[in-house]
């Protein structure tokens, strides 16, 4: 049999599943992956230098901007360069609900995650199931912040809209709900045979890998590498309230998924203990005014659902940054795809690649209004069109 | 078959080997490493911004001994670089992040603008590679024993001398 040559297949520039513009370049030998190059640059936006033609209070909305899934990680982060570069604290109330907001993105952002993962592997069901279960989180974001995703609630000092007493008993009903449907999903997830069989063993990341690749998030976590920025570098409520950070040490996919729906269900454990907090706080105290523009320069960091999120702000005294640094942690953690796809089958290549969740930005939901502002589909509409249409292509009912 | 850990159940929640740490707000743990630094580069100047922020400044040429010994000896995760175009040279800012104590050191050393050139950390991890290639090509630090010095951001056709966040100083 004659000696396999190394063939290169290309995924990308447009990825043909994640609606992302990046390019792999796989080299095969028959099967199996032997090398891989990533070439980034196709999304690069520039906005550190945007934000240097910014002042700081324009700063938070821009970097927002960033990415759709990740809305509130980025002002997260951002925020708290700013007041680390201008010591400034911020309220308690402000504190916990800066944490109800990031958990609520966390959960949505996983179950996102997992849905995609689902669907990458052909198995819609989970695409389905989790995507479901995602609606109501995206409900409660509105509820709180008036939009399902670029929330626009954080400033410098603080955050910009309160939530009233009243709105915190449905929330709590909302999380009992999802709670339970969270249960039924992770164990549904983590005993089916299929997802067992496609995921374990599948790209995996060691422990020494992940740490000289400075990996983190859960792609990090499920490697062994226990560093959650929430646990370590304690900010907004995170110190105040009782939850577990999940590290696992398989380091393949499975443990990147399991590590994903154990963390929502922490998620929903941080929120609920915020909602509670917050009864016992004085309304309308969310924002201690920044007065002076910083002088100094400041690191803030957030864990995003991916990884640590990190801004860095060089101030001089004026109202715009001299210097504005921003790193996503795909940037840490899509490297390490370099050696987690390493000798494995070019079939498993997909997921693997898609196992550090590289982020992307997502925007779902149609409204159509006529120009006077009435709703001219409802749900219903909706589904009846869509019945209508499978019909007429001979789909059946 | 199921492979759910036994305690999920019980307690609502899968935990790690690591939950809330002790030493993470310790005044000894701090002291320990402030101690450790400054015995292993005592020419370097320490500047404490915040209890979580510090910020070293040090002598271009040491850089990989010290980055080796914040990442190797100290067991910091490589957060990301920062360099800046300033009046008085190119200043790199390396974040480091000792994440046992939730501490970032910032290593700061400044090139001159007629010859930016410092030492290539990729021999330390190959997690520095996409920074370096990132200043190389938008502020033209050129960084020694960096072998793949491929655009990462640009177009691959933008001209080698073309490096945006360069700054007009005069």
């Amino acid at each position: 049999m004659a000696e396999l040559e190394p063939r290169v297949i290309p995924i990308g520039p447009f990825h043909p599943l994640q609606e992302e513009a990046e390019y792999f370049k796989l080299t095969v030998e028959g099967e199996k992956v032997i090398h891989l190059d990533i070439q980034l640059g196709y999304m690069h936006r520039g906005h550190g230098k945007i934000c240097e033609g910014k002042t700081y209070d324009q700063i938070p909305f821009v970097v927002e901007r960033i990415c759709g899934i990740c809305s509130t990680s980025h002002p997260f982060a951002c925020v708290q360069a700013i007041e680390d570069a201008a010591n400034i604290e911020i309220p308690p109330r402000a504190a916990y609900i800066r944490s109800i907001v990031g958990e609520l993105e966390r959960i949505h952002s996983h179950l996102l995650w997992l849905g995609l993962a689902g669907h990458f592997l052909g198995y819609n069901t989970v695409w389905m199931w989790a995507w479901k279960y995602r609606e109501p989180v995206l409900e409660m974001c509105e509820v709180i912040t008036g939009n399902r995703n670029h929330y626009a609630m954080f400033k410098p000092g603080g955050v910009r809209r309160d939530i009233e007493e009243g709105m915190i008993p449905p929330l709590l009903q909302v999380l009992d709900k999802l709670d339970k449907k969270l249960w039924m999903l992770t164990k549904a997830v983590l005993d089916d045979p299929v997802l067992h069989a496609r995921l374990e063993g599948v790209g995996i990341l060691t422990k020494e890998k992940a740490i000289e690749y400075s990996t983190e998030g859960p792609t990090g976590r499920a490697s062994g590498v226990a560093i959650d920025v929430r646990k370590d570098d304690p900010h907004a409520a995170y110190d105040w309230i009782e939850w577990e950070e999940i590290v696992l040490t398989e380091g393949d996919v499975f443990a990147k998924a399991k590590v994903r729906l154990l963390e929502c269900l922490e998620s929903t454990k941080i929120i609920r203990q915020c909602l509670e907090k917050l009864k016992g706080l004085p309304e309308g105290d969310i924002d201690a005014k920044m007065t002076d523009p910083p002088d100094d320069e400041g690191v803030g960091r957030y864990e995003a659902p991916r990884g640590e999120v990190f801004h860095y702000v060089k101030g001089n005294g004026s109202m715009y940054p001299e210097r504005y640094k921003i790193r996503a942690p795909s940037y840490m953690n899509i490297k390490s795809n370099e050696v987690a796809v390493l000798g494995g089958s070019v079939a498993d290549a997909a997921i693997t690649l898609a196992a550090v969740d590289p982020c992307y930005c997502c925007t779902e939901r149609i409204a159509a209004f006529d120009t006077k502002g009435k709703l001219l589909h409802t749900w219903d509409d909706l589904v009846r069109l869509s019945r209508e249409k499978t019909a007429k292509m001979g789909g059946g009912s | 078959m199921t492979d759910i850990p036994q305690n999920l159940e019980k307690d609502g929640a899968y935990t790690g080997d690591t939950g809330f740490s002790p030493k993470r707000d310790s005044d000894v743990e701090f002291k320990k490493v402030e101690k450790q630094c400054l015995e292993f580069y005592p020419k370097g100047e320490l500047t404490k911004l915040r209890k979580r922020r510090w910020y070293w400044e040090i002598e271009t040429k040491d850089i990989i001994n010290v980055a080796d010994f914040c990442f190797n000896k100290l067991g910091c995760r490589f957060s990301i670089a920062s360099g800046t175009d300033t009046p008085r040279g190119f200043t790199i800012l390396y974040h480091f992040s000792l994440d046992r104590i939730g501490l970032i050191i910032n290593i700061r050393v400044t090139l001159p603008h007629d010859n930016p050139e410092v030492d290539s950390l990729t021999s330390l991890g190959r997690g520095f590679e996409w920074i370096e290639r990132e200043m190389l090509e938008l502020l033209g630090i050129k960084f020694k024993g960096l072998d793949d010095t491929r655009h990462l951001l640009l177009p691959e056709d933008s001209p080698p001398d073309y490096h945006p966040l360069r700054r007009p100083h005069g």
